[in-house]
């Protein structure tokens, strides 16, 4: 044998040997942030500059069999090769019913409300029944599609935080990416502190981050609810009518301030102190007393508002204009700030003490 | 023999069989009958479709989550309906109970389901998080006495030698109570690690008490000894070790012959095991036809080795032996 073969031969067992090794090694594979997977890397920062984390939506592997989860190549039943078009929402509620514990959007407890119309007073974005061009205050909306998760969500993953679209109802509302007031969620502590998920943090929102956010989220209601985009004081050229402010990122000028993006029911709807149906029970109301006096009597209904009826107005609107309200009875003084309910407080628009609900602190 | 002699057994035999046919249709002893025949001739051969339950008419079932067998009735966890809709072994929707509220025989959701030596029915309620106990004639009786209250959100129930297994979604724990409601045993927190969950959903024991446990965020199942002590896990790889075949695992069961059966909800199919972890048989597939499935979630095994599968969005529950 020459020496060139036995060169190649020694040179082909180290090849087999590397590989062998490198198979071995991957046997012992423990997860990171930037490496999920054996094979797969992803940069530690993400698109806003932040430390990249976990997401079960986007990330794909490059083994991917997600895509038959909801396509299908050859049989869909809409032209995105969907299969079981109807049945979208059911695909989402498998998990986020509350059957993989976090992001449960039939609950009562996450920020963009809720799904759930077990209880009095709901009202929600009805998906599956409902068309996009039926949205209230749609002029320029034709979009006759019907509402689904999906109208709004990205499945595949998005800039935007929660998934949110970037194009709406075919309107692109921007270009900049929605940032929420995302926290880490308290009661998923254990997983959110746990060292082996791959960087996975529950985490809930109180509504669009900054007062840029603010502004760009009321634009992404606006590609559906085309006319109720709104400034002070001013007309619609679409609807003739006036609004209440919807567009700007002062304090209770943004759809967000007043509605939920999901649903409402009865047992997340406050009055006009911040005082939902727990409360009064824990104060020592029936709990048949409370709901009827918490139950949204609008004609319209609840409109996904997080207000009962038209409640939340108050809560803002106390003093600043000639017609004085007189303020409810509450434990406390509000001249030295320990009113229950509300407050004098400083108003330096009016140039006078004004009295104030606490609540009105809450409303972003 | 005679004619006449001939004639008589003849006559006999028709009216012996009439008698027989209209005592089965007339008394309705058709759904006993049937068992008795199904354990006389067994089949034999891998396990296949065999046929549906949708529930009644006017209200089929509405994203049905969990199925269990009780004496000779299946008891159906009915979510959306929030209720349980019990069924005869011909798929004769029988009774059912149980309605919308947070109050004493209510729901809001419904979800792991099983019976104990008396034949009383455990309804597991993920939001309610209290497992209610009903008598067999679907009368509420009393709430699981949790002496610990250790139980939040209750997803998958099973009853085993007077041990009642209850997993915990938001706590991310595997519960093992005595039927007083004193705690023996936890499994689990919140973690990829070994012995760690994330959104436990099912819970089943093999003939040895070892306990096998859906770790429905981690995209496993893993099995622990009777002591609780991590042995294995199954995700569809090879020794459990690599990439998870399954994609949010579920209902999990184990027939006599050791065979692990494990629902993966979002590929629409029912893997099964052997012994050494070996991928035996695949059934189902995403479709609405007969034996395919549409986002399964519960799974049961009957003593019979019969398979019983809840197929949520076909809303109906399938049979497999």
């Amino acid at each position: 044998m020459s020496k060139v073969k036995l060169g190649f031969t020694a040179l082909f067992t180290l090849i087999l040997l590397s590989m062998f090794a490198a198979f071995a090694s991957a046997a012992e594979f423990t997860p990171t942030p930037s490496n999920p997977a054996p094979d797969i890397h992803v940069g530690t920062i993400d698109n806003n500059g932040n430390v990249n984390q976990h997401k079960t939506h986007g990330n794909f592997q490059n083994n991917t069999n997600s895509c038959g989860n909801c396509h299908s190549t050859h049989n869909g039943e809409s032209a995105t090769l969907l299969k079981f078009e109807k049945t979208e929402s059911d695909l989402c509620l498998s998990c986020h019913d509350g059957t993989l514990g976090f992001y449960n959007v039939l609950g009562q407890g996450a920020g963009g409300g809720t799904f759930n119309s077990s209880h009095e007073s709901s009202s929600m974005h009805n998906v599956g029944t409902v068309a996009i061009n039926s949205a209230p205050g749609a002029y320029d909306n034709k979009v006759e599609d019907e509402l689904q998760c999906s109208s709004c969500h990205n499945p595949h993953g998005s800039t935007n935080d929660r998934l949110l679209k970037q194009t709406v109802a075919g309107v692109t509302y921007s270009t900049t990416p929605i940032k929420l007031a995302l926290t880490e969620d308290p009661a998923f502590a254990a997983i959110n502190s746990s060292s082996t998920n791959s960087g996975l943090k529950i985490t809930k929102s109180i509504g669009p981050k900054e007062n840029a956010d603010k502004v760009t989220y009321a634009a992404f209601c606006s590609t559906c609810h085309d006319s109720y985009l709104a400034g002070s004081g001013t007309q619609s050229a679409k609807s003739g009518h006036y609004s209440h402010t919807t567009n700007s990122s002062s304090a209770g000028r943004n759809c967000a301030s007043c509605h939920y993006a999901h649903g409402t029911d009865i047992t997340l709807l406050k009055d006009t102190a911040g005082k939902t149906i727990a409360d009064y029970v824990a104060a020592g109301w029936e709990k048949e007393t409370a709901i009827k006096y918490m139950k949204d009597v609008s004609a319209g209904g609840s409109a996904n508002k997080k207000y009962t009826n038209m409640s939340v107005c108050w809560t803002c609107h106390t003093s600043s204009h000639p017609l004085d309200t007189p303020m409810p009875a509450q434990v406390g003084d509000p001249n030295n700030g320990t009113g229950e309910l509300w407050n004098y407080v400083w108003s330096s628009r009016y140039n006078k003490m004004i009295p104030t609900f606490n609540e009105k602190a809450n409303i972003r | 023999m005679k004619k006449v002699t001939t004639y008589i057994w003849m006559s006999a035999m028709v009216v012996l069989s009439v008698a027989l046919f209209s005592a089965i249709t007339l008394l309705d002893l058709g759904p006993s009958l049937k068992p008795i025949v199904a354990a006389a001739n067994p089949t034999s051969g891998d396990p296949e479709f065999r046929q549906s339950f949708y529930g009644s008419f006017e209200e089929p079932l509405n994203k049905p989550m969990d199925v269990t067998k009780i004496g000779e009735l299946i008891y159906v966890t009915d979510t959306k309906n929030k209720q349980v809709q019990v069924f005869d072994q011909s798929g004769n929707n029988v009774f059912k109970f149980g309605k919308e509220g947070a109050d004493e025989g209510q729901f809001q959701f419904p979800y792991g389901i099983a019976g104990d030596k008396d034949e009383n029915i455990y309804v597991a309620d993920m939001y309610n998080g209290k497992i209610s106990i009903f008598n067999t004639k679907g009368e509420f009786i009393k709430y699981f006495p949790d002496q610990d209250k250790v139980i939040q959100s209750p997803g998958g129930l099973r009853i085993y030698d007077e041990k009642l297994y209850v997993t915990d979604i938001k706590e991310n724990k595997v519960y093992v109570l005595n039927l007083e409601g004193k705690k023996l045993m936890e499994i689990g927190g919140s973690g990829q690690d070994e012995g760690k969950f994330i959104a436990p959903n099912a819970v089943a024991v093999d003939k040895d008490d070892q306990i096998y446990v859906t770790d429905s965020g981690n995209n496993r199942v893993q099995i622990f000894d009777k002591e609780g002590k991590f042995v294995r896990i199954i995700n569809g790889s090879k020794d459990g070790k690599g990439t998870p075949l399954f994609v949010n695992p579920r209902g999990v069961g184990v027939d006599s012959n050791g065979t692990v059966y494990v629902v993966s909800n979002l590929s629409h199919n029912v893997y099964a095991y052997d012994k050494d972890g070996n991928e035996v048989l695949v059934l189902g597939g995403m479709g609405t036809e007969n034996g395919q499935l549409y986002l399964p979630n519960g799974l049961y095994i009957d003593d019979r080795n019969a398979i019983y599968v809840t197929d949520t969005i076909n809303q109906r529950i399938s049979i497999f032996y």
